[in-house]
């Protein structure tokens, strides 16, 4: 489960590098080009930290 | 739950909300996008002439990057500051304008196709008794170029427009010269010495 949600957050940060580095945005777009790729890095990179941080470690029971 | 998650999760609500105010806010139209360089509304100050013996202003429009070009202007032409607009200047003569801009064109089109698909559709829908009286290919300093004219009714005269469109590294430039039908002949020579001053600097 984990990967899977590692390379989806990959490659939500691939895309959004993709459209803020090398998509040719018309001239009347730039400003929605902006947001949205702003919007999947910011969202990848948390994904990604999320992932590095959560902890899979399960809890110890009392009974054990 | 984990601490260290909580943060990132609160950093990441942060961040979007700034990205939203900044993308969105209120200034965000003088931030995003091109803007003018104060640099390419000043001629530069060397006094030269074109062939008609007249008097110009060499511009170096340094507003896109890819995009500097270079273009000389008779002096007599007053350049309209107010209205001018990154990557363009405009101009006005005795009873004409002229304009000088860039345009984007997608990747996926040429720009002969997108003359003809998409400008022309659209000035025929914007201008009154739109009529096309020519279109030619031509080379402008070694650029591929399409230059467009047409005949539209602006205030019941009939005024003729001469649009040149210049192949570019990335924008193509647009070169347009628009003026009462019957001046269009006393002025042909010097709007050619104009178009054909236009050069990229890039490469």
């Amino acid at each position: 489960m984990r990967q899977i949600f590692l390379f989806i957050s990959l490659v939500v940060l691939s895309f959004g590098l993709y459209l803020r580095l090398f998509y040719d945005v018309p001239d009347s777009q730039e400003k929605i080009n902006f947001f949205v790729s702003w919007f999947l890095i910011i969202i990848a990179l948390s994904s990604l930290l999320i992932n590095l941080f959560w902890d899979t470690k399960k809890k110890r029971t009392d009974g054990e | 739950m984990n601490r260290k998650v909580v943060i990132v999760f609160i950093l990441t609500l942060i961040a979007l909300g700034f990205l939203t105010f900044y993308s969105f806010g209120p200034s965000s139209i003088t931030r995003i996008g091109p803007q003018i360089n104060p640099e390419s509304l000043k001629p530069a100050k060397a006094e030269a002439t074109n062939q008609n013996n007249e008097s110009v202003e060499v511009y170096h429009n340094k507003d896109i990057a890819e995009n500097f070009y270079v273009v000389s202007i008779p002096q007599s032409w007053q350049i309209q500051s107010t209205t001018s607009h990154p990557g363009g200047y405009d101009f006005v003569y005795n009873r004409g304008t002229s304009k000088t801009e860039l345009m984007d064109v997608p990747d996926n089109s040429t720009l002969e196709l997108f003359v003809l698909s998409q400008e022309e559709p659209r000035l025929k829908s914007l201008l009154p008794d739109y009529k096309r009286i020519d279109y030619q290919k031509k080379k402008v300093n070694g650029y591929d170029a399409y230059q467009l004219s047409i005949l539209s009714d602006e205030n019941g005269i009939r005024n003729e427009s001469i649009k040149t469109y210049i192949m570019g590294p990335d924008r193509a430039a647009v070169i347009t010269y628009s003026l009462p039908q019957e001046m269009v002949a006393s002025l042909q020579n010097t709007f050619n010495l104009v178009t054909s001053s236009f050069h990229w600097e890039n490469n």
